[in-house]
């Protein structure tokens, strides 16, 4: 039986994954103007169903059905001054994700959809989130700025 | 780094040692170390680039590292009394600054025999970010 495994070839146009950010208004609709994230190093799409377990006199083993799922996008990059601190570092929730950058997405608690295309194969991954997990570092040994972003999923992942 | 690595061995008293400005092999293949024992021979820059951060687009954080590698003989019997100043001094050499900087710097010793002469081999290597 054949293997198909899915690889993906950094460097190559389309042949990795990408993410791109586009902030919501208050009321649901999109700020026009979407943020490509650059550099990153990994992605991790989690998925994690709760699971609520019971006994019963006629069974040896706990019974179990899953309930909601925790979703979230991890990963991990090389910052950019631009997409980082975004067009204007002063930018405020009504203003799209390039002006805001990520940092200011996270500081501004703003509501964005994460498209992922080019995820696991050909697949789009679309979701709602937060952008929460900041952690910029740099160390003598490592003078490159690097941080994980961790896009907190607000329902289901949506696959295409 | 090589101008820079004997600027910087000139301007040291290597005891019994002595700097020479000339590469450590002529044009015949002769290996001028082992011809003039005791002088101290600093080889061209080696440069290689090597990926330092990898990501997933094609912009990846590339990094140089410059080696060079210094060489001198001695007899292999009788050790000179200075040969452990000698070394200490070559190695100091890691410290050196370039105008762009260096985020690490790093050097590896190693000795071989050949006849009746021990060569020391000191390779140091100078990193730094593209």
């Amino acid at each position: 039986m054949a293997t198909n495994y899915i690889a993906v070839q950094p460097g190559v146009s389309g042949q990795y994954p990408t993410v791109s950010l586009t902030a919501f208004y208050a009321n649901g609709v999109t700020i026009a103007g979407s943020l490509t994230v650059p550099s990153l190093q990994d992605i991790t799409v989690n998925n994690s169903n709760d699971v609520f377990n019971w006994t019963q006199l006629n069974e040896t083993g706990k019974l179990a059905v899953a309930t909601t799922s925790t979703n979230s996008i991890a990963t991990n990059l090389v910052l950019e001054d631009l997409t980082w601190f975004g067009s204007n570092i002063t930018a405020g929730g009504t203003d799209t994700a390039v002006a805001q950058g990520i940092n200011g997405l996270s500081r501004n608690k703003q509501k964005c959809k994460v498209v992922i295309t080019n995820a696991i194969g050909a697949r789009t991954i679309t979701a709602n989130c937060y952008v929460t997990g900041l952690a910029a570092t740099v160390s003598a040994d490592s003078p490159v700025w690097l941080s994980p972003v961790t896009f907190n999923v607000t329902g289901d992942y949506q696959i295409s | 780094m090589r101008d820079q690595v004997l600027a910087y061995l000139d301007g040291l008293d290597l005891g019994t040692f002595a700097m020479s400005q000339e590469l450590p092999f002529d044009n015949a293949g002769t290996t001028l170390y082992l011809k003039n024992p005791k002088r101290v021979y600093v080889d061209l820059d080696q440069n290689t680039t090597e990926v330092f951060i990898g990501v997933m687009g094609n912009n990846s954080i590339d990094m140089d590292v410059v080696s060079v590698i210094v060489y001198f003989a001695n007899d292999a019997k009788n050790l000179p009394a200075d040969y452990s100043d000698t070394v200490n001094a070559v190695v100091g050499a890691k410290s050196l600054y370039a105008a762009n900087g260096f985020f690490k710097r790093d050097y590896l010793t190693s000795t071989k025999y050949e006849n009746d002469l021990m060569v020391t081999i000191i390779e140091l290597r100078f990193y730094k970010l593209q």
